[in-house]
């Protein structure tokens, strides 16, 4: 009797759990972030009304856009919130990525950054913008909707993210907490990254 | 058997990420509420209102009193319904980086919560401190919270923000879903209009 109810059990466990895992990774309900490895979600980003940050990104004004939009090979993401004191305490660090980047002749162009308030309103994160002079683009992610899609991750984190050949994105790396040395960081994304010269 | 399953869904839900997008700094630190009934008190103020007075302990070790600002600064008083919890703690340390806000409107930011003493200090530094005093409504429990109508059947209080001008007036009273932030933008219009 008992060994027949195990022969029902098994199959059972199997089936629960692999419907489980269906729900889980289907509704994002318990998600965590993205891995290194997997692809990107193509998200639309809200327009630019002009400036240097269209040049930057070569996107056209006044229209939304999706990351693939963007001109480069490599797109570094930063998911932060105005209201997270590590990501105050991070933003000299990636404000030095950035000219790091942007001082490299070879990595100029072929990397572009950019931020996501997550919870952050327009005025958030151009507050956040001004109180620490950030020259990337920062993007207000209102009401959670790409937080969600990046894996609900805790603040700050990054994505450092390759277009590919067919148009997708795959994720070189993803970090949660601080990137502390940026020099450091973008060595070792360059090498996950396997650029060509 | 039936441990077993509890088990398996305990290691999941340990695999659960924030819903509100909140900082490393208090990963593992903060307690899952579960969404809340958004406002469950009842408003006993209104804008044009004299502002209760009230003193209360802070984490200076002084007695901070609402009326000690009469004449001299417009107070700016942020109720949060407690440490430790999702949306909370990600709500002062933002102020941290807005002084210069409430700077050029003359106003002072007071915090308050219904925890102890201890609790705030233990939670404040995990944020890294923050430049405002922050104030205990924990004994008589939520007396503060309770004349301004903010406080919830649970014993926290709303998550309420209110702008009392010099002359003790309120000026602005709002309290806001309890699971959702209120918006610096908001505040920082309302800041300007007492200029």
């Amino acid at each position: 009797m008992k060994h027949t109810s195990n022969i029902i059990r098994i199959p059972v466990c199997f089936l629960v759990c692999f419907l489980l895992c269906i729900f889980v990774t289907s509704t994002n309900a318990f998600a965590g972030p993205l891995l290194k490895g997997k692809s990107f979600p193509d998200i639309l980003l809200p327009s630019l009304s002009g400036g240097g940050n269209v040049e930057y990104l070569g996107v056209k004004t006044g229209n939304n856009f999706n990351l693939t939009d963007i001109k480069s090979e490599v797109i570094i993401v930063q998911i932060f919130s105005m209201y997270c004191p590590n990501c105050q305490k991070e933003a000299p660090n990636v404000n030095r990525l950035l000219s790091l980047i942007e001082e490299n002749q070879f990595l100029k162009g072929k990397i572009k950054l950019i931020g996501i308030g997550a919870g952050n309103s327009q005025f958030e994160v151009e507050y956040f913008a001004k109180n620490y002079n950030v020259k990337f683009p920062l993007f207000s992610d209102k009401d959670y909707e790409i937080h969600t899609k990046v894996g609900k991750v805790w603040t700050p984190h990054f994505y450092v993210i390759k277009k590919t050949a067919i148009g997708g994105l795959i994720i070189a790396v993803s970090v949660s907490g601080s990137i502390n040395n940026p020099q450091l960081f973008l060595e070792n994304s360059v090498r996950a990254l396997k650029l060509k010269k | 058997m039936k441990k077993k399953w509890l088990l398996a869904i305990c290691f999941i839900c340990l695999n659960i990420s924030p819903v509100f997008g909140e900082s490393y700094a208090f990963k593992e630190y903060i307690f899952d509420t579960g969404k809340l009934k958004p406002v469950d008190s009842i408003l006993k103020v209104k804008i044009g209102d004299k502002a209760p007075d009230f003193s209360l302990p802070s984490l200076s070790g002084d007695k901070i009193s609402l009326s000690s600002f009469k004449g001299k600064k417009n107070v700016v008083l942020s109720f949060v319904p407690a440490a430790w919890t999702p949306v909370c703690s990600d709500q002062w340390p933002g102020y941290n980086i807005a002084q210069e806000l409430f700077k050029e409107s003359d106003s002072i930011l007071l915090g308050i919560t219904v925890d102890n003493i201890p609790t705030l200090y233990a939670w404040t530094k995990q944020m890294g401190g923050v430049w405002f005093p922050v104030l205990s409504d924990f004994w008589p429990h939520g007396n503060v919270s309770e004349k301004y109508g903010i406080l919830r059947s649970t014993g926290e209080s709303e998550r309420a923000l209110l702008i009392v001008d010099k002359n003790g007036i309120i000026r602005y009273a709002k309290v806001v879903d309890i699971n959702k932030r209120p918006d610096l933008g908001d505040l920082a219009k309302e800041l300007e209009k007492l200029n």
